[in-house]
């Protein structure tokens, strides 16, 4: 009897009724793929961590899921229109200065208010040399930071070379002064000294790191994090008590653990899109409680052409003809079931630049007829062989992009078949990502082709990917992204006027204009645009994928698991 | 034995240096360090931006004075701080090290526990239907990708049976102690632990089956058996004893790569160990979680053939060290 009860008091332990899941408002696991680092928000570059910042910190405005400048922890967004933006003369220079007010009832996680200090600390903190900070430019543009002396809540901020984009402050941070203050004026001076004491190391589920909806209970590096309602947040009450966010490495197991109960929902860094769409068949047929959300993004998948070294590709006809052959709605319609959409350009549908209108750029339709006219106009003449030659010489390409992205594959597959039937030969070559970033397009070192994609932000200026001064090379540390080596002047002078004019609809002439040669020269191939993708309860309400860098979670207290 | 061990724990030491020193060389060579990826990853990144990290984080200085900074730091116990994840590298290595350190360990006794008595007991039935029989699962254990049985298991018993999690290293947010805690971590073990075991144990079979073969062919075991000892005592005195040397062999070998051996099976069950961190630090250059990784599994290596030196000694006197 007593081995029938140990026995009894094992199978209990080992398997719970836990396992038995159920989705409500208790509580929520979301399954991740990308390892998260220290949740300091100043300092973090993996998408994984500003996923998670999404649900315990609030920025002063943000990009909504319809693509609109709303507000978040500040009262209004600031503009020229609205008057509280405006231009201003100092030392003989014209500035510009944007005044922000806090609102009333933002709190941190532990009773103290946001103020204009823990802005200027969060930018105090961007500009010091000491932090590895990554990109600085979004705290370089920032002259300096005034506070209000009467109400701390205000400050504004002023720029002695403002640019259109000033508006925009949700890639800036609020870092909490009297928690942070002291760390950053402790260990500020030495190197990396506040990357390693900052309480978002040390200390990560004190409370008052947070301002958002939520703060962290519990934070394991390397498998998860546990948050729950932050007791001072005074905006829209978060409906989910609990959301632990677990990591799970291996995409081909997350459909297992979903199923499973391990977790109920799958982030957006999760499935990639052929398991997306393989799931979303799957759930269908057998009538799984998910949903499969897709969102177009502005994730930009293009094949950058080596214009500016390979003697063929420069040729236009033949970088016309390129384009013509290929049928990309098919392959958009074959590998993605018309859930990624046909690029055109650089500018997503998401983005206020984008454009159809044949009269403003040059659009390609898919003509294998014209395609060969053109190559023949280029003197690439077929042979009995099925490939185009000239001077004895193949048309021949290599097309290149990152190892084990099966994706990206199957699309390398497809294009080299539609460039057969024209006589075109495509070699395919690819690499580690590491490998292919780090050298291979970062120094434009391919022969012909690069695959791979750009992500950015609405009405970003397309300055260090087309503008010529871009072009990577050995004096500027290889740090510029126009790998194609595409040269037109016209286009510079275009990109340096737009990114000075603050009339949107004139910004936004200026920007076709720059489509309209990006089109017409064809440095780059366009091919989809991506869109974003995740798996969440059926029962979920309030859930919206926003598309842009944005994370899904910035609206994280709307979430709610109906009955 | 004394000064064997002395001078070998100097050998190891000297060795330790010169591998770590040529793994930070080879460290440099690779293609993209984390200031490349982040140029070419983010358009907004500009010369000034790449040289000021470089001199942040000491790039801008030659190989040898990286090198000399961080042994110097190293031998102090600093390893320094991950530019990954963003915390020093003995808060991010340390949890996971014990749950590697837990997982290969269980994996392994297991796999010897069972691999070593069905070596012998199909050893001595040499050509009977049993070792036929192990003999095929063997190679079963051996032919299936580790992968691919980890997802099997996932399958059966997650996804259809719910009888086990499908990954993880404990209940996240259970507050359990004592018995209840062991318990728990016993729950998330299983899994991994049987797709870790079932290739060694295939490999700890035929192993001891083929040198137990050979081992119960040697004169001395026939003069054993004529001086009328029991056939058990011949068996483990005589015939194990002695098969054993090549086992322990492959087992020292086994412990020594436990540390980056299970990556796979890690990946799949989710698991927290560091096996993929180590994976994961290499390719992101991450230098100091990588190097720490590399002299732990310098000083394993190194420290397992020891282990493995002293124990044939112990197992065949014949072996003796001056």
């Amino acid at each position: 009897m007593p081995k029938k009860i140990a026995l009894i008091a094992l199978c209990s332990a080992l398997f719970p009724s836990s396992l038995l899941f159920s989705v409500d408002n208790r509580e929520l696991k979301i399954g991740i793929t990308q390892e998260f680092e220290n949740p300091n928000p100043i300092i973090a570059t993996m998408l994984a961590t500003h996923y998670l910042y999404g649900f315990v910190g609030r920025t002063p405005n943000v990009m909504d899921p319809d693509g609109n400048d709303v507000a978040m922890m500040a009262v209004e967004t600031p503009t020229l229109e609205n008057g509280l933006a405006e231009f201003f003369e100092e030392d003989g220079k014209r500035k510009l200065r944007a005044h922000w007010e806090i609102r009333e009832d933002a709190h941190w996680g532990d009773g103290v208010p946001v103020t204009g200090h823990d802005f200027k600390l969060g930018w105090t903190i961007g500009m010091s040399d000491t932090v590895s900070v990554g990109e600085r430019e979004k705290f370089d543009e920032i002259e300096r930071v005034e506070i209000d002396p009467e109400n701390p809540k205000k400050f504004a901020l002023v720029y002695d070379e403002p640019k259109y984009s000033y508006f925009r402050a949700f890639q800036h941070y609020f870092v909490p002064s009297h928690i942070e203050g002291p760390v950053f004026e402790e260990f500020g001076d030495e190197n990396e000294g506040y990357d390693k004491n900052t309480k978002y190391v040390t200390d990560p589920t004190n409370p008052g790191l947070y301002n958002g909806p939520y703060r962290i209970a519990e934070m394991k590096l390397g498998s998860h994090v546990i948050f729950v309602p932050n007791e001072h947040w005074k905006g829209h009450k978060p409906t989910i008590q609990k959301i632990i966010l677990k990591y799970i490495p291996n995409t081909a197991t997350l459909e297992a653990n979903l199923k499973s109960g391990t977790i109920d929902m799958i982030s957006l860094i999760g499935l990639r899109f052929d398991q997306a769409l393989a799931f979303d068949e799957r759930a269908q047929k057998d009538g799984l409680p998910y949903t499969v959300n897709y969102k177009p993004s502005l994730v930009y998948e293009h094949i950058d052409l080596q214009v500016g070294k390979n003697e063929i590709l420069k040729d236009l006809n033949v970088r016309k003809a390129l384009v013509h052959s290929i049928d990309r709605d098919l392959l958009c319609d074959t590998l993605f079931d018309g859930k990624q959409k046909k690029a055109i350009h650089n500018a997503p549908p998401m983005d206020p630049w984008f454009t159809d209108d044949p009269e403003k750029i040059v659009l390609y339709r898919y003509s294998k007829r014209t395609a060969r006219r053109l190559l023949d106009a280029a003197g690439w003449e077929m042979n009995d062989d099925g490939y185009r030659y000239k001077d004895g010489k193949r048309l021949s390409f290599q097309l290149m992009t990152t190892a084990q992205d099966k994706t990206r594959e199957n699309v390398q597959i497809f294009l080299q078949s539609q460039w057969k039937e024209v006589g075109i030969e495509i070699t395919i070559k690819n690499e580690p990502a590491r490998v292919y970033f780090g050298e291979t397009t970062r120094k434009a070192k391919y022969p012909a082709m690069a695959m791979y994609a750009w992500i950015k932000l609405p009405e970003h200026s397309p300055r260090s990917t087309l503008h010529s001064e871009g072009i990577p090379t050995e004096a500027n540390s290889y740090s510029g992204q126009n790998s194609s080596g595409w040269v037109n002047k016209e286009v510079d002078a275009l990109i340096e006027a737009l990114e000075l004019e603050f009339d949107f609809e004139k910004r936004r002439d200026l920007a076709h204009q720059v489509l309209y040669h990006y089109t017409n020269e064809v440095p780059v191939i366009p091919l989809y645009y991506r869109s974003d993708v995740s798996v969440t309860p059926s029962n979920m309400e309030g859930y919206r994928l926003s598309g842009s860098l944005i994370p899904v979670t910035s609206w994280a207290e709307f979430w709610d698991l109906k009955n | 034995m004394g000064s064997f061990i002395l001078r070998r724990i100097f050998q190891t030491l000297v060795v330790t240096f010169i591998l770590s020193f040529c793994c930070y060389y080879l460290l440099t060579l690779m293609p993209g360090d984390p200031i490349d990826i982040l140029i070419s990853s983010n358009p907004n990144f500009t010369i000034e931006d790449a040289e000021r990290l470089k001199r942040l984080y000491g790039a801008d200085k030659s190989v040898m004075e990286r090198y000399a900074n961080w042994l110097s730091s190293a031998v102090k116990g600093n390893f320094g701080y991950s530019r990954v994840y963003r915390v020093p590298v003995a808060d991010l290595i340390g949890p996971r090290l014990m749950n590697t350190f837990i997982l290969s360990m269980a994996a392994l006794s297991l796999s010897l526990s069972i691999g070593i008595p069905i070596g012998v007991l199909v050893a001595l039935r040499k050509g009977s239907k049993v070792d036929y029989s192990v003999n095929f699962l063997s190679f079963a254990g051996i032919s299936i990708p580790s992968f691919f049985l980890g997802i099997l298991l996932i399958l059966c018993f997650s996804v259809y049976w719910k009888v086990f999690p499908a990954g993880g290293t404990e209940t996240i947010d259970a507050n359990l102690h004592g018995f209840a805690y062991v318990l728990d971590r016993l729950k998330y073990l299983v899994l991994p632990v049987l797709s870790l075991t079932a290739m060694q144990t295939a490999y700890y079979i035929r192993y001891t089956r083929s040198s137990m073969i050979d081992t119960m062919h040697m004169d001395f075991i026939k003069t054993a058996r004529a001086k009328g000892l029991r056939n058990s005592i011949v068996i483990a005195r005589h015939g194990l004893r002695n098969a054993l040397i090549p086992v322990v062999t492959i087992v020292a070998l086994s412990l020594s790569t436990l540390f980056s051996g299970a990556v796979i099976t890690e990946t799949l069950f989710s698991y927290q160990g560091v096996g993929k961190l180590v994976f994961d630090s290499i390719s992101g250059n991450d230098f100091n979680v990588a190097m720490v990784s590399f002299i732990i599994t310098i000083g394993m290596v190194l420290v397992m053939n020891l282990a493995a030196d002293i124990l044939y000694a112990y197992l065949d006197p014949r072996i003796e060290y001056k």
